[in-house]
């Protein structure tokens, strides 16, 4: 009932803006901050004054950026941001509802399967905002009562020490040559989120038996694949496999000699959702900024700092984009059991 | 007189009045109302997990029977094990002989040993293992790479910091700081006539050492011992970093491994930790039985100068062996953090173009989160250690001079925290700290009272270990003069425990600041603390500003730590006038 | 001040009995000294005393207060009760002055008055000059003095002193001792003086309690003691002592091998039982028996060691006894010499073995 009387007030509030502009006054960025304080939603926030973030997806960097923007475009609202490791903030999430307190507005991690699990025990709020419709179209309605969107577009690569290594490993099959023996570093299926994500599509892929090759590679195996990156950077290894597409960016944009080599087998791609829960202190903070993270602000600061956007109308860092590589993602009801299969045979025939 | 006759009105009811004072009365009662609230409350929460069921939450004992059972959950409870122990007989083996070193011979630069042995107790132990990482993985490591300069190409590789070896050495020297500071503590105030006998040198000097002086701090040498393995069994950033990749489990690493599932198996962490709390309940029984009922007063109402042993030719072969520490924990893996921290990007390596302060200034002034952090983790460590000190040191007191009946399950209730890691213990805390009676979530309170309890322990065993260096005789004599038990306590107890009070102020106040996992479910974004931002950088993979932090973080600790060890000279409890301490041939 | 009344006393540590039921009258103003073995339970009535253990069961009164009781225990600091230990308990951390003033402080007495008392405090110990030094700069004697004038200041009802001179060296032992018997003398305390050493006790008190495992053995005036000892522990313990063990025979004698000796019986064993011949050293005569009725044995000298103000020679009596004397240095013994032995019957006394 409320959803629907909200979702006609910010139809009212869209139409108010466009008759405003229609009513010839000039000027984008005044029309932007007229059409923002006329926004019967953020109204409303300002009305709450505050919002908490727990997010896991994007680095302490990326977040507070995107957090600066939000608080700039929208004055007047307190922002409180967490970030800690998905699997964390979910945790805490959990403590909270199972103690009673309420205090999360906006939660951002990267497995699909908090939001299914959240929203089978009722704690997630319906919301379905409007900008969202310039997401890629893959992307979009992930899920038929919007209760969950799409949060963060992580890719999961490989990546290289361009001054140790004549031809990178240009593929997930190709690391199994033996030229990379003993010379890949990558995570732990047991610690990241990500490196779990892989080890499920490869098994899909090329089954147990790549895992065995995989193994008797020597990977060194560190715990989130950001050490990948570090074991690179530092010397320890030269190539790493599963690891993180737009860190490894952003550490060559800051001078470091490293790059990622897309695997011509798929690059892993994993979602990072994002969500309202229903007891939500300020839910209209909340949905201002799920709203708020399809904008073109978000997008181009999630370019800046190497992200995949949330916009087809923003390109990614370097002029690339999801058209120009070759990607694959998870699915099916049963990722859970798939994931923890994944981790035992991991451990059985890796380490 | 005057006492006895204003009693007298008693006399002709006959019994006579044993009634409690007023103030030790409130005083226990405070006391058991503080543990139960701080360490019952979440411990019970934990144990309420451990026998329910993850996916359902049902009642059950399932938990312990996959603990039992699972061969895969027995493999890291035996290497966690290994490692606490050698951890242990690392950390007394160093810190105790380096202890005696500075606190009973005439080693030159005592006081910068000390100094630097806090340091190396300041260190995370995950920024240790970065820096060691740095200095002996079997590829990069620049003491490898430095080696291979030296033997050619083919050496290989003599340092492998991926091992159990590598592991517990990095453990170990990280904790000797724990043995160090209490055994220094000990014999700081111990009476020099036992030692009179050593006055020759080599053989004789160390004989008095391992035979007479050691064993008489023997209570400090096992507290310590006790808490290193505690500490070897509860750390996670060392197994993280240098286990994993060589894939040995320990129980650290396995219980971030339930919590990474989905749906997380926090109940069944919970019920993996009842192990870790058998094995130390099983070390304080040993403690027990050996100390016994023997006598370890170290302050007694005789008084005599304290006196220095000359170690005459062995000064110097002894200070490279006490610069041997701060060598392995302090200079090389700060040396290698610090040059890393001055690198705009470390990949590049070092040259003139890529040295850069920017990572102190982003530290500084580039992150706005950072302040809050820095002001927040000062004050609750500062706090924290206070209100910890203060408890552990009264149920310390309570146990010692047996105050009460039962006193001493006041003494296991308080040592029970720190055996358990501090991810299983954050949700006990969460859960014991969100709700009625003592609902704090959301304020700077919460963490103070998780912090406090967390490190109940080591207040509690250092501020017993003083206590069974005090004669009683000296607190009786303040009782027989006319003083109460608690004027008795404030004017003699607690003056004569002084110095090593605070050094136990310093041994909560640290372990605080550079505590992650206890804070992890507890910070909110108003009371974030400098570690999780650290750790936040390091998950990003930002090691420029992990490193950079780090460097903050151990000088902002040095100052403090500098700034209060006069205070901690002023306390001694063996004084002189000023006057007479010149004077010559001050009898004894 | 006041007297002590202390009515069966027993305590016991668990399975360990440490007092088996004493009973003492200790009049206002007497020095008493409790002195036994160590073990012998005088430490543990002192500390009943002082009000730090509580009994097991019996009653300790102070004049008409009942100050300890198996039902409750009134707590040390309201007994005015003053305690001296055996390692002085000197507080490290506080100056003489600010040790001896403690006590006054707690009292809160006015400004002048605890200063105008500390003085007369330091000045009866001598410790004027020594008013800011820390204990570690004093001596062990200085210490100990501290502690008495820190328990003194305070004017107690009762002292108590716990081996107070056990760390002193002798020499130092020798003066405090007539001090503190001119301490008491001088301020008339009731004081109750733990000691192992006789000497100790003989010379500083007016009343000694002789203790053995947890019983009082004899409770009498030094002269009682030494001169009438209870039983052979007592003259053992007091003073030096030659004890044959034997039979009674009644009517004051005692078999002692094949040979019936004469002494005064004081033992109260029926005649048959175990009892023994106590007499000293310094009453044993050799081969001439100045004329006193004595019981006379052959000997034969085992050894003879010049102590300068007498001789102590060991004089072998047959059937692997041997005795005591202490005789005059100028009579000169050489091992084998064969000798008498006289025991004047007056010095000799039948006594049963011990309580």
């Amino acid at each position: 009932m409320t959803d629907i009387s909200r979702r006609g007030l910010l139809k009212t509030g869209g139409l108010a803006g466009a008759a405003l502009l229609s009513g010839g006054i000039a000027g984008t960025g005044f029309a932007r901050l007229a059409a923002a304080q006329d926004d019967p939603l953020y109204a409303a926030a300002r009305k709450e004054g505050a919002l908490t973030l727990y997010w896991g997806s994007y680095e302490q960097q990326t977040m507070e950026a995107i957090r600066d923007a939000f608080k700039a475009k929208y004055p007047g609202i307190e922002v409180q941001l967490l970030r800690q490791a998905s699997q964390t903030v979910y945790t805490r999430l959990r403590l909270e509802l199972q103690n009673g307190v309420a205090e999360c507005d906006s939660l951002g991690t990267t497995n699909l399967l908090h939001y299914t699990e959240l929203k089978k025990i009722g704690a997630l709020a319906a919301y379905d905002p409007p900008d969202a419709a310039m997401l890629p179209a893959a992307f979009k309605g992930l899920d038929k009562d919007t209760m969950y969107h799409v949060g963060a577009i992580s890719l999961t690569s490989i990546n290289y020490a361009p001054g140790k290594v004549g031809a990178p490993p240009t593929s997930w099959m190709a690391l199994l040559e033996d030229q990379w023996k003993g010379k890949i570093t990558t995570g732990s299926p047991a610690f990241s989120g990500d490196v779990a994500s892989w080890v499920v599509a490869i098994r899909r892929k090329y089954g147990d038996d790549y895992l065995r090759r995989f193994g008797q590679q020597k990977p060194k195996v560190g715990q989130s694949n950001v050490d990948t990156v570090t074991d690179i950077l530092a010397g320890e290894r030269v190539v790493g496999s599963g690891a993180p597409f737009s860190y490894t960016l952003t550490q060559k944009a800051a001078g470091n000699p490293i790059d990622v080599s897309v695997p011509t087998d798929d690059a892993i791609l994993n979602l990072g959702l994002t969500g309202i829960p229903v007891k939500a202190p300020h839910p209209n903070a909340a949905r201002l900024f799920t709203n708020f993270l399809y904008s073109k602000e978000v997008s181009d600061i999630l370019s800046k700092n190497y992200w995949p956007t949330l916009r087809t109308d923003v390109a990614w860092a370097e002029g690339r984009s999801l058209d120009q590589l070759k990607w694959y993602r998870n699915s099916g009801d049963d990722l859970a059991a798939e994931v923890a299969e994944g981790i035992a045979k991991w451990k059985e025939l890796v380490r | 007189m005057g006492v006895i006759s204003t009693s007298s009105r008693d006399a002709e009811s006959r019994p006579v009045m044993a009634r409690v004072p007023l103030v030790k009365a409130a005083v226990l009662g405070a006391v058991i109302l503080l543990l139960a609230l701080l360490v019952v409350q979440p411990f019970g929460w934990v144990l309420f997990n451990s026998l329910h069921d993850d996916a359902t939450g049902a009642w059950t004992l399932n938990n312990y029977a996959r603990v039992v059972r699972s061969a895969e959950l027995i493999e890291p409870l035996v290497n966690s094990l290994i490692l606490a122990a050698a951890t242990a007989l690392i950390a007394v083996g160093i810190g105790v002989p380096l202890a005696w070193l500075v606190s009973r011979t005439d080693l030159p630069f005592r006081r910068t040993i000390r100094v630097l042995t806090l340091t190396a107790f300041v260190t995370p132990s995950f920024i240790g293992a970065t820096g060691w990482i740095l200095l002996a993985a079997p590829n990069s490591g620049w003491l490898n790479t430095a080696w291979r300069w030296l033997a050619g190409e083919g050496a290989g590789a003599p340092l492998n910091i991926y091992s159990m070896a590598g592991a517990i050495f990095v453990c170990g020297i990280y904790t000797v700081p724990y043995s160090f500071t209490m055994v220094s503590s000990a014999l700081d105030e111990m009476a020099v006539e036992l030692e009179d006998a050593a006055t020759t040198l080599g053989c004789g000097v160390l004989r008095t050492m391992v035979s007479i002086t050691i064993p008489l701090a023997a209570p400090a040498v096992i507290a310590s011992f006790i808490l290193s393995f505690i500490q070897g069994l509860t750390l996670f950033g060392v197994p993280a970093f240098l286990l994993t990749p060589t894939g040995i489990p320990v129980v650290t690493t396995k219980l971030a491994e339930f919590y990474q599932l989905f749906p997380p198996e926090i109940y069944l962490a919970a019920a993996y930790c009842m192990p870790l709390l058998l094995v130390t309940g099983a070390l304080f029984w040993m403690r027990r039985r050996y100390l016994g009922r023997k006598q370890y007063v170290t302050i007694s109402g005789k008084t005599r100068a304290g006196r220095q042993i000359r170690l005459g030719g062995w000064r110097w072969p002894a200070l490279f062996l006490a610069l041997l520490m701060p060598l392995l924990s302090v200079f090389l893996p700060y040396a290698a953090l610090l040059l890393v921290s001055l690198t705009r990007a470390w990949g590049q390596g070092l040259s003139w173009e890529n040295l850069s302060l920017y990572w102190y200034w982003w530290a500084i002034f580039g992150n706005s989160e950072t302040h809050t952090a820095i002001v927040n983790s000062l004050v609750y460590s500062t706090l924290g250690a206070t209100l910890c000190v203060a408890l552990g040191t009264l149920v310390a007191y309570i146990v010692e001079r047996r105050l009460m009946v039962g006193a001493s399950l006041l003494g296991a209730v308080a040592t029970v925290p720190i055996v358990i890691p501090g991810i299983v213990l954050s949700v006990g805390f969460f859960a014991a700290y969100t709700r009625a009676p003592l609902n704090l979530y959301g304020t700077p309170l919460l963490l103070i009272a998780a912090f406090a309890a967390t490190f109940l322990p080591i207040a509690y065993s250092h501020g017993g270990s003083i206590l069974k260096g005090i004669g009683p005789e000296l607190e009786r004599a303040a009782r027989s003069l006319g003083a109460g038990e608690a004027r008795t306590f404030l004017s003699i107890t607690l003056p004569l425990m002084g110095g090593g009070l605070v050094s136990g102020w310093f041994l909560v106040f640290i372990p605080i600041i550079r505590e992650l996992s206890v804070a992890v479910f507890l910070i909110t974004p108003k009371t974030n603390v400098m570690t999780t931002l650290i750790y936040n950088a390091k998950d990003g993979g930002n090691y420029e500003a992990v490193c950079a932090m780090s460097v903050l973080l151990l000088l902002i600790t040095l100052f403090l730590v500098a700034v209060a060890r006069p205070l901690a000279g002023l306390t001694g409890a063996r004084r002189t006038s000023r006057k007479t301490a010149t004077a010559a041939g001050v009898p004894s | 001040m006041s007297g002590i009344r202390i009515t069966n006393l027993r305590k016991s540590f668990g399975s360990y009995t440490a007092l088996r039921g004493i009973d003492l009258q200790v009049p206002n103003g007497t020095l008493l000294a409790l002195l036994g073995p160590s073990g012998c339970g005088k430490s543990t009535t002192l500390q009943l005393l002082a009000g730090f253990e509580s009994p097991t069961e019996g009653e300790i009164w102070a004049d008409d207060v009942l100050l300890s009781s198996p039902r409750g225990v009134l707590p040390p600091e309201r007994r005015g009760i003053s305690l001296v230990f055996q390692n002085y308990a000197v507080w490290p951390h506080k100056t003489v002055a600010e040790n001896v003033a403690f006590g006054l402080s707690i009292r809160r007495l006015p400004k002048a008055e605890i200063a105008e008392r500390l003085t007369r405090a330091l000045r009866t110990v001598r410790l004027e000059s020594l008013r800011d030094r820390y204990p570690s700069e004093l001596s062990g004697g200085q210490q100990q003095r501290v502690a008495l004038a820190r328990a003194l200041v305070v004017e107690p009802s009762i002292l108590l002193l716990d081996e107070p001179l056990s760390n002193l060296d002798a020499h130092l032992r020798e003066e405090m001792r007539f001090e503190i018997r001119q301490v008491h003398d001088l301020l008339g305390i009731t004081t109750v003086y733990v000691t192992h050493d006789q000497s100790e006790a003989l010379v500083t008190a007016d009343r000694i309690a002789v203790m053995k495992a947890g019983a009082v053995q004899q409770f009498g005036t030094p002269e009682d003691v030494f001169e009438r000892p209870a039983n052979a522990f007592v003259a053992r313990f007091i003073g030096s002592n030659n004890e044959l063990s034997g039979t009674g025979e009644g009517e004051g004698s005692i078999r002692i091998g094949d040979r019936v000796l004469t002494a005064p019986d004081r033992s109260g064993v029926a005649r048959g039982g175990s009892v023994s011949l106590c007499v000293r050293p310094s009453k044993v005569r050799l081969d001439d028996d100045g004329g006193l009725s004595c019981n006379s044995l052959p000997g034969t000298i085992v050894r003879s060691a010049y102590l300068g103000e007498h001789r102590d020679v060991l004089v072998d009596i047959g059937e692997g006894r041997t005795i005591r004397a202490f005789v005059p240095p100028e009579r000169r013994y050489g091992p084998g010499a064969v000798t008498t032995v006289h025991l004047p019957i007056d010095a000799c006394q039948i006594l049963a073995p011990s309580a």
